[in-house]
This record gives C-alpha cells, structure tokens and sequence, in this order.
C-alpha cells in the first residue's frame, strides 16, 4: 500500500467512523490485527488495548503448558503398514479377548493383575457389561502380549512422575519443566496463585450470587472463567478464600 | 509451527516414533489448551487429552500439510468441547435458582484493569466473555494461528460467517476495553436477561 493509498484509505476510514460505525475495521487490519502484527500504538483508534489483549494471549509458550508427560503412542511389537483403524480396533478387541482368558479370565482382570495396557481396555470393555475391573495404574506400561502395533496411547491427563524404571515404556523426551511438579496421585494440582484483580473481581462477584453455570450469556461466561482459572467449579470457594484473602 | 520437520515428525509420528509425536504435541499443546480454555473453561486439560487421544488413532489416515494439520487438530479438539458440553448440559442440576441471579449487577468487570498490565491469562479470560463462537474465531486466528479458510474449515462455517465473528469479535473486545464503559454500576452488568 502506498503512501497516498494509505492516506486515501485512512480519510475514508475515517469519514466512515464519523458516519456509521467508530470501530468499524476492514478485513486487511483485521487480519493483520489477530495476526500480532500491529502494535497497540499503531492500532486503529479504539484498538489500542485488544492489540494488547490479543498479543497476550498468543504470547509464547510458557513453561506450565507443557508440564505432565506428551501421551505415548504404544506400539506393541513391529510396526507394520498401518491398517484401516476398524480393522486394528478388531484386532485390538480379539487380542484382550485372548488375553483374558490366557492370563486367567475375568478373576485376573477384576484383580487388576493384567498387564496395563489390556488392564485398560478390559476396564472399559467389562465394565460395559457390568464386571469391575480395576483401571490400570497410568505410569505403568507393561506389555506382556506379544501382538502387533495396537491403536493404544497413553496420554495421561496430568502430570505424571514415573514409579521407577520402566523397561517397556518407551523413552519420550520430556519437555523442559520448570514449573514444580505435583506428587503423583494428587487429585487436583494446587490452585495457580492468580492475584490478579479479574479473579478477584470473578471471586466477588461468585460470592455475591451473580454468577451461574446454567446462566446464559456473560454470567455463565464469567462463572466458566472463573471455574478455569479454579482448575475446575468444585475448587472455586477454595480458590477465592485464597484470592480474597 | 515446525515448519520444515513437519512431515517428519508427522511421519515418525505415524510409524509409531514417541519422540517424533511428542515433538507434535509439544508444538500444538500450548495454543491447544489456550483454545480449550476459551472454549471448555475448567475442563480443558482432560479435553486436551481426549484430543491427543483421538490425534494418534486418526494419524494413519490424515492427508495434508502442517496448516492442515493444525486446522483438523482444532476440529477434533472443536468435537471433544462439542461433546463435552452435551455432557455438562445433561450432567448439570440446578444448584441455585436461576432468578435468584437475574437483574444483579456485576461485582466488577473483567475488563477494566485489562490494560494495565496484560497476561495471558487474563488476555484469554477476557476473550473467553465474549458470546461463545466470537470467542472461539477469535482464539483460533488469534492464538492457534488459522486462517479464515481453515477456521471456516473447524468450525464447519462458511469463510464469510467467519468474517463477520471476526469482526463482531473484535469489535466487542474492543467496547470491553474501552474507556466508556464505566467500571461498576448496572451498566457494566455481567447478567444478560
């Protein structure tokens, strides 16, 4: 864009904010707006601030979004050429059905004393009809079937700190953690220390009883932010005890 | 984005390699869980999971380059808060009455300190305020880097209505910031009707 276009372009912006609409962007700023590439000091006026805003929000990983191990893909013997996935889910199926019985049928299982990767899917398979069985401890991995590539991962939903060496679990390089990790088997990570005045503003506003999961509109909105920032709606009243003191 | 090691990593990825699908997920999982906060709030660690999970069992079969990657990762993690808010709506029972919450005003606003000293979090609170698919346009172009036309792809829309969120997205964020909204009051109410 030249400089005369811009000119042009900047007094037509203009006349039409005076017109119609004052935050009215055009699709070139608005891309180059989501994008990061403008500076809130050379933003649109009343732009400013979601220049600022959006360029937070897209800022560069930070150390707590990669805590807690990347899920595993476990790959039981050989890889081969990839089958249609309904044909390895077959597979997969047959293969607990089979290892069930040879490990010693239901009892073994409802023991938990498969090996965790069948333990894992027998847990969801007999539990469908109606057998408890044990779900697998997550840190473990062991394989004792020998089978081909099956279609299981591991991705486990928190951080995880490994039990001991494990033989059969592949090594995955973990990413650089700098953030502590919690001991294994807690239930919920502490709350993250926010003392910022939104979680406080969220906090008394929740206390006051504006705040509703089933409200539509800001009010569920606001609820759900603060349940995040909660890590999760059964934390909120501990949360904010801590946040307000 | 990885760029040149993309079909690499997504290669090894598929050939069972942990460390190549770690290098995946490491890339995708910051702005992943960013946009599962904005769109499943307090539950986007188990939703990041349940994606993951879905990513692996669908490797075999994805086609494309690193932007169509990223565009049908979003899709399946767009599915699993899809489906997880079908689970909350059914799961959830009232607790408090919902007129006991009608007519108040809101404590506070979000918004107004939002300037002075902006972080992630907070940026993507604020966002996570706006009506739900204004928020997830937004965070998708925004924070997971998609274009309009693989955002239209996500969200199952046409290019055009991504356009207009985009626009009515910012726009809002940008009355939320703005100085004329006063900070208390009824006006700067956080119960709509």
């Amino acid at each position: 864009m030249s400089f005369s276009d811009g000119l042009l372009h900047d007094m037509f912006r203009r006349f039409s904010a005076r017109s119609a609409d004052p935050l009215a962007l055009d699709e070139a700023t608005a891309s180059r707006l989501l994008a990061g590439a403008i500076d809130p000091a050379d933003a649109p006026p009343g732009y400013a601030p979601v220049a600022a805003v959006l360029a937070a929000a897209a800022a560069p990983r930070r150390p707590e979004e990669l805590t807690g191990a990347p899920p595993t893909l476990v790959a039981a013997g050989p890889a081969h050429p990839p089958a249609p996935r309904r044909t390895r889910t077959l597979r997969l199926t047959a293969l607990v059905g089979v290892a069930v019985v040879a490990v010693g049928g239901v009892a073994a299982a409802a023991t938990g004393s498969l090996p965790g990767g069948v333990q894992s899917v027998a847990h969801d398979a007999l539990g469908a009809v109606g057998v408890s069985v044990p779900a697998p401890a997550r840190a473990h991995t062991h394989r004792s079937v020998p089978a081909r590539r099956s279609a299981r991962v591991v991705a486990p939903r928190r951080p995880v700190v490994p039990h001991g060496p494990s033989p059969h679990r592949p090594v995955v390089p973990r990413p650089h953690r700098t953030a502590p990790v919690p001991p294994p088997h807690q239930p919920h990570p502490r709350p993250r220390p926010a003392p910022s005045t939104v979680a406080a503003a969220l906090c008394r506003a929740d206390a006051a009883g504006t705040l509703s999961p089933l409200a539509a509109g800001r009010a569920g909105r606001a609820y759900r932010s603060l349940a995040g920032l909660a890590r999760g709606a059964a934390n909120i009243a501990a949360y904010c005890r801590g946040v307000l003191g | 984005m990885l760029g040149a090691g993309f079909a690499a990593a997504l290669d090894g990825a598929r050939g069972g390699d942990d460390a190549a699908f770690a290098s995946l997920w490491s890339d995708l999982q910051p702005s992943l869980l960013r946009y599962l906060g904005v769109a499943g709030g307090w539950a986007a660690e188990d939703l990041a999971s349940e994606t993951w999970l879905r990513i692996a069992q669908g490797l075999d079969h994805f086609e494309g380059d690193e932007t169509g990657f990223r565009a049908w990762v979003f899709t399946i993690a767009r599915h699993r808060v899809l489906d997880w808010r079908r689970r909350e709506t059914r799961a959830r029972t009232v607790t408090r009455p919902v007129e006991h919450f009608s007519g108040r005003p809101a404590a506070d606003d979000p918004a107004a300190d939002a300037l002075e000293k902006v972080s992630t979090d907070r940026a993507l609170a604020l966002i996570a305020t706006l009506p739900p698919d204004q928020a997830e346009v937004v965070t998708l172009r925004a924070v997971a880097g998609l274009d309009v036309a693989s955002v239209a792809r996500v969200l199952g829309k046409r290019p055009g209505a991504v356009r207009v969120l985009t626009h009515r997205g910012l726009r809002r964020l940008a009355e939320l910031l703005g100085a004329e909204l006063p900070r208390e009051g009824p006006a700067a109410g956080v119960v709509t009707p």
